[in-house]
């Protein structure tokens, strides 16, 4: 396996009596979508705010491609962390030249990052002038200065109205298929589902687990049918075979789980109708990220 | 250096505020001493009292003292621009950009040395324009001063620069920066040499009056500070407080979170 792009081993931060975060390891692999997710005040920005050196740990380490962190490693990054930070009198474009230049880059590609956020237009007017979606919008502009290989996001949604969340999914999503690295924070389970490739979820600064979606967020079909023959219909679904991994009743309802998109309901019904049983119910659930998610982070 | 100067000259050159802010400091500068220069001539009518000389050579540490008493502006500015970047959290962001923590601390300070530059500069060309309209004449003799004054100045604003990291507010950093100089530094120098010393001694020694013992005023600074310590022992005092400063400021930015 080539090595991680970021390498987190054992993460420690207090603040006094209180544990943020708490030996929090994982890896991040080149070109995934790395999704960091958990409730408010799980520990994630604290983790990124660790990893760009703004909050200082109270032990454990990380690594970027296997190398000590360093001011320059940096430069080849492009963070947004917590809150769109700029100068508030200054326009987009002077912010975006004082970013320019801490990363020793010139002035060339700045309208072209502002154009890929839909901010050109808007270049010459002061920071303080912008929407919260426009200050979102400009930061990850920032992000994209320089063409970095490596994109932190934390929460890039947030303030967005609908129309906009869309616009940088696409752009995130654009952007991994260059081959980019993202790691993303995000509490929007909706967010992580749709776009990202492996997932560390954190609770209470504790890791609960990290790993590839399909493998952490396993996604269930689940068929819900009912008969008037409920003895019956208990035996005849237990002969549909090992399609299903397991059979539960829910009141007058059985519920088969399938691994997702194994459901084949005109085969459940073929087979009860087969064995006499007339279904007055059929129904295919998709089993939410957000009941898995609570699952895993309720425990 | 020069890279740090860019970033932080970007971070000023449009900023509207700056500027106005020092224009009228630069005025100021100008003003106070045109105001004393005019009471000098209404004094010298009526009795002959050099209060205020304005010829050559004394120009130089009328001009220096008379300023000093100005330097809470630039100081002022000092603490506007480093708790602006705490303001904006800019200062995580440049970190988060690829500024190191000691990059960036060290842009500020170079970013005091420079408003203490500037300072001196406008304090020089006020005495060379004072010194040679009143003398008719040129002379550089008394110069020292505006050492002195770039001392004084680099001192009060490093000062201003601890209060700002410390505080990161800039309302709570002015306040304490004016109630400390106007104020608790007689006060607190005051009691400890009437009280507990009974001689004139700690005062003398404390950040900001080192400094201004170094730069006396004009009239009567021999009988004010009669027993007070060598030039040189001012100097070296006032570099070892600048020296302090500077590195509680980078210590604290490099050690804390941002």
């Amino acid at each position: 396996m080539s090595v991680p792009v970021l390498s987190i081993n054992k993460l420690t931060k207090k603040y006094g009596n209180i544990t943020a975060l708490d030996e929090v390891s994982f890896d991040v692999p080149s070109g995934s979508v790395f999704g960091l997710l958990g409730p408010n005040g799980s520990g994630k920005t604290t983790t990124l705010g660790i990893v760009m050196d703004i909050l200082k740990q109270t032990s454990g380490s990380f690594q970027f491609s296997g190398k000590m962190p360093t001011a320059d490693t940096r430069k080849n990054i492009g963070t947004l962390l917590e809150t769109p930070n700029f100068y508030h009198y200054l326009s987009a474009q002077k912010n975006l030249e004082i970013a320019a230049a801490i990363k020793g880059r010139g002035k060339n590609d700045i309208l072209a990052a502002l154009e890929k956020v839909n901010l050109a237009h808007r270049k010459d007017s002061k920071f303080s002038t912008y929407s919260l979606g426009m200050k979102q919008r400009l930061a990850i502009a920032s992000c994209l200065l320089g063409n970095p290989d490596l994109l932190v996001f934390d929460e890039p949604t947030n303030g967005l109205d609908p129309e906009g969340i869309a616009e940088i999914r696409t752009l995130i999503l654009r952007l991994a298929k260059e081959g980019k690295t993202i790691i993303m924070a995000s509490h929007l389970l909706d967010e992580v589902e749709k776009v990202c490739t492996h997932v560390a979820i954190l609770k209470k600064g504790k890791l609960i687990t990290a790993g590839a979606v399909d493998d952490v967020l396993v996604n269930e079909d689940i068929v819900e049918v009912s008969a008037y023959d409920i003895t019956n219909l208990e035996s005849v679904l237990l002969q549909l075979g090992g399609h299903f991994s397991t059979l539960k009743q829910v009141g007058n309802n059985f519920q088969l789980f399938f691994s997702m998109g194994k459901a084949n309901l005109a085969e459940v019904n073929q087979h009860c109708f087969n064995h006499g049983i007339v279904l007055n119910h059929l129904q295919l659930k998709k089993k939410s990220l957000e009941s898995k998610f609570f699952e895993l982070t309720n425990n | 250096m020069v890279k740090l100067l860019h970033i932080e000259w970007l971070k000023v050159k449009n900023y509207k505020a700056f500027w106005v802010f020092l224009g009228l400091y630069v005025l100021g500068l100008f003003s106070v001493n045109y105001i004393a220069y005019q009471f000098q001539i209404e004094v010298k009518k009526n009795v002959p009292l050099d209060l205020f000389p304005y010829s050559f050579p004394k120009v130089y540490q009328t001009i220096a003292w008379i300023s000093s008493l100005l330097l809470y502006f630039p100081g002022m500015l000092m603490i506007l621009i480093i708790s602006n970047e705490y303001t904006f959290k800019t200062h995580r962001q440049n970190i988060i950009d690829g500024s190191s923590r000691r990059e960036f601390i060290t842009g500020k300070i170079l970013m005091g040395l420079m408003l203490s530059l500037i300072t001196t500069l406008f304090v020089t060309l006020n005495a060379w324009g004072f010194g040679a309209a009143v003398s008719g004449k040129f002379s550089l003799e008394g110069i020292e001063f505006i050492g002195y004054s770039f001392v004084q100045s680099t001192c009060y604003l490093f000062f201003a620069m601890i209060l700002a990291v410390l505080l990161r507010k800039s309302g709570l950093a002015i306040t304490i920066f004016f109630m400390y100089g106007l104020i608790f530094e007689q006060l607190i120098g005051g009691f400890v040499d009437n009280k507990i010393l009974n001689k004139h001694y700690f005062f003398y020694y404390m950040p900001l009056e080192v400094t201004d013992i170094l730069v006396p005023m004009p009239f009567g600074g021999n009988m004010f500070f009669k027993d007070a310590p060598e030039t040189y022992v001012l100097l070296f005092l006032s570099l070892l407080y600048i020296s302090i400063f500077c590195f509680f400021a980078v210590r604290k930015f490099e050690k804390e979170d941002l």
